[in-house]
């Protein structure tokens, strides 16, 4: 369990978070610079907020109104640092020692406790080989063995896949989704990639300018973002200001069109939202509802994705960006969206 | 040939770059760990001066400092009994002042290139700092350490114009090579100063070299890690 209530004044913006993580992992996404490491940094005790609360399993590692300040050895706070940060000048089992310092135990102990996560962690016959020539998923093992080694009770993850070829990053995102099952404290993911968050996270929390824009059930969150940065971040593509016409209906002033929901309207709602996969093509004469004529633009095809950006042909307006799989990649006459795909956003 | 600035020289250039090594790493950790970024200026200013004023001025205020009827100076007389101005002493103290910048500003480079990840991952994982400085910071910074050493070491052997200043030109007791090398010349001897010349030259030649060939090893050292 973690409870964070931080602020800190920053040069470009203010940061000023709050989250709680009960168990299992919190995504936090965001945009580059948004402020997502320097959380997970004040959390870790590597940064001091200006104000605010931070507490683990109910123990206070942060609080400014009492003027306590934990430090970081102390937390039992882990964290995987972006490039792993493992110790170049120490083998593999000396790293994971490392994490075994504090409280001095006997070097046989010691020994033993390496020897056992060694194990846990598939590094047999790696314990005498450098950092440098192991590779990334042994790296990442062994960063994430040291931090089991320090008996941490909550392990924070700063974007540890973002450095990492596409083949490799999949194959270690699956990985760490087992020992995410395995771990029994709570964990934070903080990244900028959406697909990895979705994958590994239960609930997510999207951060925008040092601030949380919207928090919740991972799964929900993508099918219904809410906010206009959360819709962004989770990856849909087109977005629109709105102009509310009737209970069912708005007019999206950026792309021209006018479009049907399924649910009710709210007052609040500034902007749509459109998932280029949610946008299919129609066939002539179908009875279906919000139908757009196509006006194309460009189209760009990569190994197993074709992308379209259209206009409405009617009265042409910003691109709408249209994506399937590489069978479809005929320029249609005609698209439609279902209402219940309408994302309404504020 | 009278030997005894060799002697000299290499007893004072030893026995200073042991104090500069210390005193050098340690001044670039303090101001390594220091937060207030104003005030690091500042000491970094002071600490680089003596690198950068001519060494007679640099001479010229351990004068001020350690001078026989200085309080500095006056204190060690009357308390220890010892005399630091024109003594031996003397010329390690100026080699210590004179050489103490090229250690400092090398050690403190040599901090900062350091992963500051790797600190922190220290400290994330429970050590403490004194097991982060023994364990992380130091193996991390050892090259730019032992290179800054080399520069200092060479540097004092060369020191000419503070120690003149301080320690005087006392033959067989202050008399460095360089210092041989002026009174020779002053006094018309030019081979025999042509003979403390071709040593001066020849020590920091090796000197230097070594340096180089330790950086090279070092590096080739570290790719083989790396690959």
């Amino acid at each position: 369990m973690l409870e964070a209530d931080v602020s800190k004044k920053l040069k470009s913006f203010d940061l000023d978070v709050r989250f709680e993580v009960e168990g299992g992992c919190l995504g936090i996404l965001g945009a580059s610079g948004c402020g997502k490491s320097m959380t997970l940094k004040a959390v870790a005790g590597l940064v001091k907020p200006d104000q605010g609360q931070i507490r683990r399993d109910g123990q206070v590692l942060f609080d400014s109104a009492r003027k306590i300040d934990v430090p970081p050895r102390k937390r039992q706070v882990g964290y995987l640092f972006q490039n792993y940060a493992l110790f170049p000048n120490m083998t593999v089992a000396e790293n994971i020692e490392a994490g075994l310092l504090k409280g001095r135990p006997g070097r046989e102990a010691r020994k033993e406790r390496m020897r056992e996560l060694v194990r846990q962690f598939r590094l047999e016959g790696l314990e005498n080989q450098y950092p440098a020539r192991i590779s990334g998923g042994q790296q990442q093992r062994t960063a994430l063995a040291r931090i089991f080694a320090s008996d941490a009770r909550c392990i924070l993850l700063d974007e540890p896949f973002s450095a990492m070829d596409s083949y490799l990053r999949e194959e270690m995102q699956m990985e760490l989704a087992r020992m995410i099952r395995e771990f029994d404290g709570c964990m934070v993911l903080v990244s900028h990639d959406r697909d990895e968050i979705y994958r590994l996270c239960s609930h997510t929390m999207i951060m925008e300018k040092g601030r949380n824009v919207v928090c919740g059930q991972t799964k929900e969150l993508f099918d219904q973002p809410r906010k206009v940065a959360a819709a962004r971040l989770t990856g849909c593509k087109n977005i629109s200001s709105i102009q509310k016409t009737g209970d069912f209906q708005v007019y999206a002033k950026d792309w021209k069109v006018l479009l049907h929901t399924e649910i009710k309207v709210p007052d609040a709602a500034t902007h749509v939202g459109i998932r280029a996969h949610d946008i299919l093509p129609a066939a002539a004469g179908e009875n279906v509802p919000n139908r757009i004529r196509v006006l194309p633009v460009e189209q760009v095809s990569s190994p197993f994705e074709w992308t379209l950006i259209f206009q409405n042909r009617e009265d042409p307006g910003a691109g709408i960006w249209m994506k399937s799989d590489r069978s479809q990649n005929q320029i249609p006459g005609e698209v439609t969206v279902d209402p219940s795909k309408i994302l309404l956003l504020e | 040939m009278d030997l005894s600035p060799v002697w000299i020289s290499a007893k004072t250039a030893s026995v200073s770059i042991v104090i500069t090594f210390f005193l050098g790493t340690a001044a670039a950790f303090f101001i390594f760990r220091m937060r207030h970024e104003r005030l690091k200026i500042l000491w970094d200013a002071i600490l680089t001066l003596p690198l950068v004023l001519p060494p007679t001025v640099a001479g010229f205020f351990l004068l001020y400092i350690f001078g026989v009827r200085r309080p500095v100076g006056a204190f060690f007389l009357e308390y220890f009994g010892v005399k630091i101005a024109f003594s031996w002493g003397a010329t390690v103290l100026a080699a210590v002042a004179i050489s103490f910048p090229l250690m400092y500003r090398s050690a403190r480079g040599a901090f900062e290139q350091v992963d500051r990840d790797l600190l922190d991952a220290g400290r994330t994982l429970g050590m403490s700092e004194w097991q982060i400085f023994r364990k992380i910071l130091m193996p991390g910074a050892i090259q730019g350490l032992l290179s800054g050493g080399i520069l200092a070491f060479a540097r004092g052997l060369g020191e000419f114009g503070a120690t003149a200043m301080i320690a005087g030109n006392i033959a067989g007791q202050t008399r460095t090579l360089p210092l041989a090398v002026y009174s020779d010349v002053s006094a018309g001897n030019m081979e025999s100063a042509g003979r403390y010349v071709l040593i001066l030259v020849l020590i920091s030649f090796i000197v230097v070299t070594g340096m180089g060939y330790a950086t090279y090893v070092f590096q080739r050292f570290s790719r083989k890690e790396n690959r």
